[in-house]
């Protein structure tokens, strides 16, 4: 028998993961997680940006030198963030989309896994019930729904929906016009949304980026931008601006407050020995096949280039 | 547990259940209580089968349980009834959260894992027809543990020092006496003395040399009574416990105060649900710190037993064996007598 456990992100270490907003890094090394790896993110005038394994630092704390070993991983800022990757990746980290926008930006840490946050961001059905009146009202309007494979992950379209009784779409919406609203996984860490008006300008979007920090718990750095600011007065788009970031806040508690519950079931089950047996519908068709994307692409494998890309259309209320 | 899956256990005084579903947890199985059609309490596995989110963080509409992720709706039977995001669902059998039976017995709602329990309906209270207190108190430990505790006379005099009962000085013996289901203790030769208790005692029986007869039973599978009276028969009290394990290390114990004493029953009963509370926090310290201790030994470590200890040997022999396989006769009802120091 092997001692060797598999890597379970083998898949993922060549990419780059997002590890802070850069307004979050200063000096003082701060302590991450990434991929299970405890690692110290700083950055100084004299050496840039940092990340370090811990176990460097730990260390050189006992042998009486200063500072980490020479060990490093990489790391970089772009567009107000810090990326980082525990392999070599073959390009540089990603922009962040509508990054010029006016918008609000945060992060979080679940207590979940990487892959059921993903599945949890594609899924437009739960919307109702989780962030009832905030996002969405009880579902009374048949949609299209299209979900289909891209090249970097799934895309989900919901067309002719419309602002109803719910917080956000009342802020952004205008009364009983119809929208299409399109959520994509982008792979490795990317779950974008966007609200397009019926001539296709897109009006609203929200992108998150996701890192594992362990195999239970998940990093999320969030940015919620609008294409015109809310209001043409400065104090009052700032004022604005606040508020978004409060609901978006409160959206993600909402989450959690559900994953972190089910997390808690599948710890129980995984004590047990157990496999998790769910029942799908044809309304999560989106999170099942995001779900997959992602668990292969952290697994290390290689989605055949060959293999058809898959579509569905159906109709679903929401 | 094997054993115990069979049994009715009370799971909640009824007045608790309101509006809201309650989660609670019954031999490691997780459940969810809420009021159904008409009001009557419903009891499901508490996971909806959709994504396993726990139904009870979800809310009631019209009898039904409506799940908080998705909003998969079941009935007082574990029926998906709706499934909002589709608009063509027709519920199949396949899907649905299990349903277990529960009854309301007085002014407690009872529970069993089984469709064939070995009684068709929950006992009830012992002495539920006289006016009593219901009171629950959660224990993170093993229920046999507690079970020995409530027949273990001899730690009275130090865990509840003062409060029933002083430092031993009285030669007591006990009598031992295995039933059909389960054991009784008898104890003879007890007197009212320093505990705050028995001074009450005194005062209400008005004598100042009052001896105390009192008994402990186990009564299979997890409960355990325990009564005092006086020889003359003016007061006469009794706890009836009832340990419903939660799952391994955690149980939930549910008890009920009784009194009968003439025109005092009505002021004593306060009093005595208020004191037996105490007790009841008192041993949950050391019963919590006894489990953790024995947890982190692997559950192996069986203390050094004596003879004042024979009482909760036999009922932890006994409460593992049911739990193990379930009612049996006994071939032998064995007695004994044991003498020790209160």
């Amino acid at each position: 028998m092997s001692d060797v456990v598999p890597d379970p992100w083998r898949g993922l270490r060549d990419h780059w993961l997002p590890l802070r907003w850069s307004r979050a890094v200063g000096e003082t090394p701060s302590c991450a997680r990434l991929l299970g790896e405890p690692v110290l993110v700083s950055r100084s005038r004299a050496h840039g940006l940092r990340v370090t394994p811990a176990r460097a630092w730990r260390s050189s704390a006992r042998s009486g030198e200063r500072g980490e070993r020479g060990e490093r991983y990489l790391a970089e800022e772009r567009d107000g963030v810090v990326w980082c990757s525990l392999g070599r990746p073959s390009a540089p980290p990603p922009a962040w989309p509508y990054r010029d926008w006016p918008g609000t930006s945060g992060s979080a840490e679940l207590e979940c896994s990487f892959v059921r946050l993903i599945e949890n961001m594609m899924d437009a059905s739960h919307a109702a019930f989780i962030h009832g009146g905030l996002l969405r009202g009880k579902p009374t309007r048949l949609v299209r729904y299209v979900v289909r494979d891209t090249v970097a992950g799934v895309q989900k379209i919901n067309e002719r929906e419309r602002a109803r009784g719910s917080l956000l779409y009342r802020l952004f919406g205008s009364g009983e016009d119809e929208f299409c609203h399109v959520e994509e996984l982008v792979l490795p860490c990317w779950v974008r949304a966007e609200y397009q008006t019926t001539g296709g300008e897109v009006v609203f979007a929200v992108q998150f980026a996701f890192a594992p920090v362990t195999a239970t718990r998940t990093r999320i750095l969030y940015r919620v931008g609008a294409r015109r600011a809310i209001s043409r007065v400065g104090p009052i788009n700032r004022v604005a601006l606040l508020v978004l970031g409060r609901l978006v806040r409160r959206v993600i508690e909402q989450d959690r407050w559900i994953l972190e519950a089910e997390e808690r079931v599948l710890e129980e089950l995984r004590g047990r020995g157990e496999a998790p047996r769910r029942a799908a519908t044809s309304a999560d068709i989106a999170a099942v096949w995001a779900g997959q994307r992602a668990e292969d692409l952290a697994a290390g494998r290689a989605r055949d280039p060959a293999a058809p890309a898959r579509r569905v259309e159906f109709e679903l209320r929401l | 547990m094997e054993g115990l899956k069979r049994c009715w256990f009370p799971i909640l005084p009824a007045r608790e259940l309101g509006r809201r579903p309650i989660a609670l947890r019954l031999l490691g199985v997780p459940l969810v209580l809420f009021r159904g059609p008409r009001d009557e309490p419903a009891l499901l596995l508490d996971r909806c089968p959709h994504r396993l989110v726990p139904l009870s963080l979800g809310r009631v509409e019209r009898g039904e349980l409506r799940c908080a992720y998705h909003g998969w709706t079941f009935d007082a039977g574990g029926r998906c009834t709706d499934v909002p995001s589709l608009p063509r669902h027709k519920p199949t059998p396949k899907v649905c959260a299990p349903s277990f039976p529960v009854r309301l017995v007085g002014d407690t709602l009872w529970a069993t894992l089984s469709e064939d329990p070995y009684d068709a309906e929950p006992a009830g209270w012992i002495d539920g027809e006289v006016h009593g207190s219901l009171h629950v108190v959660d224990l993170a430990c093993d229920y046999v543990r507690i079970l020995e505790n409530l027949v273990d006379n001899a730690h009275a005099a130090f865990v509840h020092r003062n409060f029933l009962r002083s430092y031993p000085t009285q030669d007591i013996r006990s009598v031992l006496r295995e039933t059909e289901r389960g054991l009784r203790v008898e104890t003879y030769g007890e007197r009212a003395r320093r505990g705050l208790l028995f001074r009450l005692w005194r005062r209400v029986a008005a004598s100042d040399d009052l001896e105390i007869a009192h008994v402990e039973e186990y009564l299979e599978p997890t409960a355990a009574r325990v009564t005092y009276g006086d020889r003359s028969g003016r007061l006469h009290i009794a706890v009836h416990f009832l340990c419903v394990p939660q799952d391994a290390h955690h149980t939930r114990l549910m008890y009920r105060c009784t009194v009968r004493a003439p025109l005092l029953s009505r002021v004593f009963l306060p009093l005595l649900a208020g004191n037996v509370g105490r007790l009841m926090v008192q041993d949950r310290e050391l019963l919590e710190h006894e489990a953790a201790a024995a947890r982190e030994d692997g559950d192996g470590r069986r203390g050094t037993p004596t003879i004042s200890d024979v009482p909760g040997v036999w009922v932890a022999r006994a409460a593992r064996d049911y739990a193990a396989h379930g009612p049996r006769p006994r071939a032998q009802l064995s007695t004994r007598e044991i003498a020790y120091r209160l």
